[in-house]
């Protein structure tokens, strides 16, 4: 069993320069050393443009397995730390690249010791003729399977084969935080994740109205965000007492606006929440066409009440490819619990795909909503959901 | 939680005290593995043998065998894997009522995906009629079997008559008796394999028995080491079987006395309900007062089972969300109730424990929340 030094993480976006780069970094720093808590031997470096995980003996596949999940990491690499003697570098590399699958391959070499007494192409045409002789490999120099990379330090040299990709995405935190409407249905926990991955924190709100809704819808939203906690460690949810909207709208609003008129509530609490809790924009599982609110005409009427910008992750995306996501972290058994749609009160046989907004404002001023909305407000039960 | 108002006795009971220090002690002195060859071992197995005479005797049965199982679901299963396969070269038809517990109706749709043919006899009225259960027997029939009470709405099935039908072919009759022991009075020795489940009664889960007529023999489920006559192997729980002996003894004691008390217990709810006519549907039968049964005629069920929940008050319901498998109550649809009838049920189970003073509390909160619920 080989025994890896380190893994050499690199990040993605590249773009980002000067005073962000240094910030995401940071970032990036913090939320690897999070998550690598539990691994008692591990030492973290942040150098120049990559993050070093030295190993110690630790064995590095659950490390790898944890660290992709991290966002903000393009790629890592399983780097081999041997000493700075050529022969012992040859023997190495063969070691190395036997463990690696392909039909081609190509020697990189960088000289960072100048005392040492080979230049990295010098290095290069050392192992390249030992790997041919010793492996029924061929050399490719443009597009090779598997890449040796030698690296000549003060200490020592470094060699690595094999590279993992990351999550991409950006560090959890620079990107903000955003107000999450979580029903606990499939799409929502999927868009808290593609939110996540791209530095965004979330915190949840959520539209409780007991009895017509059950218990154990909170008990699912609690598992659902425990799943999501691998990506961001702690979530605060909110809770929003909403039975009595539900039943204004139930006695005021006909059967076929209801939906409409019950979402422009929930639009409605959710930016005033969002801006109570500092969160600049809204965000929830939408998608664009699936269900009657989600047609565009629907989006347009429940989206003007605020101009909170709402931002959905899913807006595009089909179905299947959202279930195969909701399946990768681990929230899709959770989401079809069977208590999310069932058992509403509003049940409509032919909802509004097309509402029109001056009816739906019509509609909406035939009972003190604002008076309703307040009250929610002030009546929040909050949960932290952390790992 | 603790402290509720409790309805759902059909749907299991808290262990009486006495169980559940008959069975803790024994656990201190009756632990032993009554198949050890040393005295410890031996003692055991006296006891269990004691108990499992004792639970005979309760009923009346004493030339039947008895099996102790982990439950009514094993029981049904012995009874019918364990008959269909033993005698299935006598036949493979076997009959029953389309109102049967799953653990009953799912392990026939099992035996019917392995050769044998089962016909489900209708129950419009809450039984099963004699005449179709003759029209339904053939030269294949082997086995008939029947719930003697039913668990959702309580309809008391005619065993003798059954029993006299079945007979007369020279047919075997399984009942499940789980609704039945403690609440209804059956006549068992008509019976040739009965089911009882003791956690319905005040004993502890994980906790069946079947009873059979001496002479007949059946499959195992479960091979091993030969315990329970080498019809079910697994090591035997003593100080279960104690606890159980109790339990059995104790609920057939005070049948009549539930009864009576139930009855009485179920007057205002019963008239409530009739007083109610526009707005409930009532499926159980007065000739059962351990379960009540009534539907919304038009008003979602589960809404109130949750309101009511929040109330302390535990009340049982099958749900028919579309999103889970339940399509709403077997017994309601096989009674040939509507879907909004057989969708939106509430059942309330009754036991010595509940009082009057509990039927006030349901009568007022569901009177109050059938008219501000917009369900």
């Amino acid at each position: 069993m080989i025994k890896y030094s380190h893994i050499m993480i690199r990040f993605g976006e590249l773009s980002t320069k000067g005073k962000n780069k240094s910030s995401f970094i940071r970032v990036l720093y913090e939320n690897i050393k999070h998550a690598l808590k539990d691994f008692s031997s591990l030492e973290i470096e942040s150098r120049y443009d990559h993050i070093y995980v030295y190993l110690n003996g630790e064995d590095y596949e659950p490390v790898i397995a944890r660290l992709q999940d991290v966002s903000g990491i393009h790629a890592m690499s399983l780097v081999y730390r041997v000493e700075k003697d050529i022969e012992a570098i040859k023997q190495s590399a063969l070691e190395l690249i036997n463990q690696e699958e392909g039909k081609t391959f190509k020697v990189n070499a960088k000289r960072g010791d100048k005392k040492f007494p080979l230049h990295s192409d010098e290095v290069v045409r050392a192992v390249a003729p030992v790997i041919l002789r010793n492996t029924p490999l061929r050399v490719d120099v443009h597009h090779p399977d598997i890449s040796v990379n030698i690296e000549i330090r003060d200490e020592a040299a470094y060699i690595f084969t094999r590279t993992y990709p990351g999550a991409g995405g950006y560090p959890l935190g620079v990107g903000g935080k955003a107000m999450h409407m979580l029903s606990g249905g499939i799409d929502s926990p999927v868009a808290a994740y593609l939110l996540m991955r791209r530095g965004v924190k979330i915190e949840c709100i959520h539209f409780a109205s007991p009895p017509y809704t059950n218990v154990g819808v909170i008990f699912k939203l609690e598992d659902l965000l425990k799943k999501l906690n691998r990506y961001q460690p702690t979530i605060r949810l909110n809770i929003i007492p909403f039975t009595k909207i539900q039943e204004a709208i139930y006695d005021n609003v006909p059967e076929s606006y209801c939906i409409t008129i019950m979402r422009r509530m929930m639009y409605r609490l959710a930016s005033r929440l969002a801006s109570r809790r500092n969160c600049p924009v809204i965000s929830s599982g939408e998608s664009v066409g699936q269900v009657a609110s989600q047609t565009l005409q629907s989006i347009h009427v429940i989206n003007e009440v605020t101009n909170t910008p709402v931002i959905r992750p899913c807006a595009t995306m089909d179905k299947l490819d959202i279930i195969d996501i909701s399946k990768k972290i681990d929230t899709y058994e959770i989401s079809i619990r069977p208590y999310e749609d069932c058992c509403t009160i509003f049940t409509p046989k032919n909802p509004k795909t097309a509402p029109d907004l001056e009816m739906a404002k019509e509609l909406e001023n035939k009972f003190n909503f604002e008076e309703l909305i307040n009250e929610a407000l002030n009546n929040v039960e909050v949960k932290i959901i952390e790992e | 939680m603790a402290n509720l108002i409790y309805f759902d006795h059909a749907a299991t009971t808290s262990p009486k005290k006495e169980v559940v220090s008959i069975y803790n002690e024994a656990l201190k002195t009756s632990f032993y593995n009554p198949a050890s060859a040393h005295q410890a071992g031996t003692l055991a197995n006296r006891e269990l043998e004691n108990a499992r005479n004792d639970i005979l005797k309760s009923f009346g049965l004493n030339n039947y065998s008895l099996i102790f199982t982990s439950g009514a679901s094993e029981a049904n299963n012995l009874a019918l894997k364990g008959f269909a396969n033993r005698y299935k070269k006598r036949g493979n038809h076997i009959i029953t009522s389309s109102f049967e517990h799953p653990s009953v109706s799912n392990t026939l749709k099992a035996l019917e995906n392995n050769g044998f043919k089962v016909t489900y006899l209708p129950v419009n009225n809450g039984q099963i009629s004699l005449e179709e259960l003759e029209k339904a027997i053939t030269p294949e029939t082997i086995l008939v079997s029947i719930m003697a009470v039913n668990n959702e709405v309580g309809f008391i099935q005619d065993i003798k008559g059954i029993s006299k039908v079945v007979h007369s072919h020279g047919i075997k009759l399984h009942i499940d008796a789980v609704q039945a022991v403690g609440k209804i009075p059956a006549p068992y020795q008509e019976a040739d394999l009965i089911t009882v489940s003791l956690h319905k009664i005040g004993g502890l889960k994980s906790s069946g028995l079947l009873l059979f007529k001496k002479g007949i023999e059946l499959t195992p489920l479960i091979d091993g080491g030969g315990q329970e006559y080498g019809i079910r192997s697994g090591t035997n729980d003593v100080p279960m079987a104690l606890s159980s002996a109790y339990a059995i003894k104790d609920a057939l004691k005070n049948q009549k006395e539930n009864f009576i008390y139930c009855q009485k217990l179920v007057e205002p709810l019963y008239e409530y309900l009739n007083k109610h006519e526009d707005l409930y549907e009532i499926n159980s039968t007065i000739d059962n007062p351990f379960i009540v049964n009534f539907s919304f005629k038009n008003k979602k069920a589960s809404v109130f089972v949750e309101a009511l929940s929040s109330l302390g008050i535990m009340v049982a319901s099958k749900s028919a969300c579309s999103s889970r498998l339940d399509k709403g109550s077997v017994s309601l649809l096989a009674l040939g109730k509507s879907s909004q009838i057989a969708n939106n049920a509430m059942r309330l189970s009754f036991a010595s424990s509940n009082n009057e003073e509990e039927i006030k509390t349901f009568i007022d909160n569901l009177d109050r929340l059938v008219k501000e619920l917009r369900a």
